[in-house]
């Protein structure tokens, strides 16, 4: 399971007091974005990265391979919220990549641009919602990938339009599903399928589907292409 | 060939359908953050205007446009033009603005477009936040003012209505019942069962109504008067369920914005508060004693001029916690809860996010001061002259500062 090679760039494993822990070298040295352990090896300082906090985290422990991010790949980013794992994507990315993190909420993107924007120069800020493409400021550069964790019952419509807008064919799309936003009565499973099937039918193909469990509850994150 | 008119954060490029740059009009350099969210509401500067007039050789017919605001403007300046919006969002703008000579460098235009992107926001962050506390200011105004006025129709129909049928009002306790009643038009002495059978009266008290109607000490009246009470109460009722959808806006807006002050305070009295004071982030710099008497600035100049106790408390006597309490708890309760109020409104203000720690420790002091301080003390609270003096001159230091 552990296996160096699936992971991203910039990220590792780490051992921390016996255990193995996920992390990704630190693109700031020094900063801790919401708490987390850093740790130095010989030649960087990791941060470690909580599967518990972080969706993209969890679904790497869970098995998802080839995840698109690498060092220098510019990502459009729906929901970053207070920025948790938009820090370590922009850690992953490094100083030639980019991110642009879009956010509804201005109560949340206050928080994001204290604690995270600011001391990362490979992130811009957007504060919109993310049905108004138009709103958007510049996505001034060709977006390699987008990722979606919006809790929004049309979430899966949001990123399919997104990735209409910005990708082209053969990019990449993460999507987290939170079944209990689309629809409580029915189970977790039956959502996941029906998001994958509407995918499909908007032009995806679907590559992994990985369940968050135990790290979230009726969670799953959808990686699919664009074709 | 068609070209492209594209707004960006650093100017206006005009390309064509090559991608090569034919014309461009840079922002005035440390204004674009203005000139950008200006032209995105609609509204044109003047250096704006006159580029987009000259350029009306490039500017033709089913010319694109990236903005639905710069669209919007153009056909305002072309009347006879037809644009089309046409997002341009999966290309590459940096060559652009190396072409157009707005930057030299990829790495300079990074630099200038996250600078640009985070003062942007910040903006944003501002005018949404300085929107939002007016919402809550007018809307906590209206919902006393709605209060003032249903109360002042309340008594007056009572009154009204009572002319008729006194006994009612002390049968009819809940004011939504008794108003429902009224608005029936009945005449008293003909009330029947089928009348009432739209409430869900018990049999005792359905006697005692007709009882007390017909043995009542009120006058006779007739259909016209009984019609226009009728209406009345109507419109009673109507603004009861009006002030109960502001109140539901009220409590909202409030567990969005100021979701700690609401958890602590209560929505509607930290509305007041934010009203008060005028607005969330005033509210938050305000040290806690001010807080606890917010409101109450009669009681205390008043206190101040003639030397009697300054008042415990101001708006925040409405809150259950303290109006509940026994009178010689309040001062503390009072004095504890504004503290927790300025570090909710602090953290709401400055930080955003809900922190239940603060409404445990509230709750605990509580309890502690009810049990501490259960039975009243003789002049334990005793304010003494001495500290009296010194507020006194404190104050009025304030109010010559001030003006
Ligand atoms: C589950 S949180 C994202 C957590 C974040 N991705 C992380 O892992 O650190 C969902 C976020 O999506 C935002 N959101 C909801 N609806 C949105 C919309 N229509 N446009 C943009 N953001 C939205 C919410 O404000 C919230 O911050």
């Amino acid at each position: 399971m552990k296996n160096d090679e699936d992971l991203p760039d910039n990220v590792d494993w780490i051992e921390v007091a016996g255990k193995e822990k996920l992390a990704t070298k630190n693109y700031v040295p020094g900063n801790s974005v919401y708490g987390e352990h850093l740790q130095k090896s010989s030649t960087h300082e990791f941060r470690i990265w909580d599967p518990y906090r972080s969706k993209l985290a969890a679904c790497i422990i869970n098995g998802m391979k080839n995840i698109p991010f690498t060092s220098g790949s510019t990502i459009l980013y729906l929901g970053s919220s207070t920025g948790t794992t938009p820090s370590h994507v922009s850690d992953i990315v490094g100083k030639d990549g980019l991110l642009f993190c879009v956010e509804i909420s201005s109560r949340v993107a206050r928080d994001f641009i204290d604690n995270v924007v600011s001391f990362r120069n490979n992130i811009i800020p957007i504060i919109a919602d993310a049905h108004n493409i138009d709103s958007y400021t510049s996505i001034f550069r060709n977006i390699d990938s987008v990722y979606c964790d919006i809790s929004q019952p049309d979430q899966t419509d949001i990123a399919i339009s997104n990735c209409k807008e910005f990708l082209s064919s053969g990019s990449k799309l993460l999507l987290v599903i939170k079944s209990r936003s689309i629809d409580t009565t029915k189970s977790p499973k039956s959502i996941y399928e029906q998001e994958m099937t509407k995918l499909e039918s908007s032009g995806f193909d679907i590559d992994q589907m990985i369940d968050l469990h135990p790290f979230d509850k009726d969670h799953a994150l959808i990686m699919a292409t664009m074709r | 060939m068609a070209n492209k008119l594209i707004l960006t954060e650093a100017g206006i490029i005009i390309i064509n359908d090559k991608y090569e740059v034919l014309q461009s009009h840079r922002f005035q350099p440390g204004s674009e953050i203005s000139l950008y969210s200006e032209t995105k509401r609609g509204i044109i500067a003047a250096n704006i205007k006159e580029f987009l007039l000259s350029q009306s050789d490039l500017l033709s017919d089913s010319s694109e446009v990236n903005d639905q605001s710069l669209l919007t403007i153009l056909h305002n300046l072309y009347p006879n033009e037809n644009f089309i919006y046409k997002t341009i969002n999966s290309s590459n703008l940096f060559p652009l603005f190396v072409q157009s000579g707005f930057f030299n460098s990829e790495e300079e235009i990074r630099n200038f477009l996250q600078e640009f992107s985070i003062e942007y926001s910040k903006q944003q962050i501002r005018d949404v936040s300085g929107k939002e506390d007016l919402q809550i200011i007018e809307g906590i105004n209206s919902l006393d003012e709605l209060d003032k006025a249903i109360n002042i129709l309340m008594a007056r129909i009572n009154e009204w209505y009572g002319l008729h049928f006194p006994e009612l009002e002390n049968l009819l306790k809940d004011s939504n019942v008794y108003f429902k009643f009224v608005s029936l038009g009945l005449d008293r002495t003909s009330i029947t069962e089928k009348d009432l059978s739209s409430f869900s009266f018990s049999e005792k008290k359905l006697d005692a109504i007709f009882s007390s109607a017909q043995n009542s000490k009120g006058g006779s009246i007739n259909s016209k008067d009984l019609s226009i009470i009728s209406i009345l109460s109507e419109n009673i009722i109507n603004q009861v369920k009006v002030r109960d959808k502001v109140l539901n806006y009220i409590n909202n807006l409030m567990n969005n914005i100021a979701p700690n002050l609401s958890a602590i305070a209560g929505p509607t009295v930290g509305a007041r508060l934010i009203a008060k004071s005028g607005g969330l982030m005033k509210l938050a710099r305000l040290p806690s004693s001010t807080i606890q008497v917010l409101g109450a600035e009669k009681a205390l100049f008043r206190s101040l001029k003639s030397g009697s106790r300054p008042p415990k408390h101001g708006i925040i006597f409405q809150h259950d916690m303290v109006h509940s309490s026994p009178k010689h708890q309040r001062g503390k309760i009072a004095r504890s809860l504004a503290s927790k109020i300025a570090i909710a409104a602090r953290i709401d203000a400055f930080r955003g996010t809900k922190e239940i720690d603060i409404e445990n420790s509230l709750d605990e002091r509580y309890r502690e001061i009810q049990e501490k301080y259960a039975s009243p003390v003789a002049n334990r609270n005793n304010f003494t002259k001495k500290k009296h003096k010194k507020l006194r001159r404190s104050m009025n230091e304030k109010r010559r500062r001030s003006s």
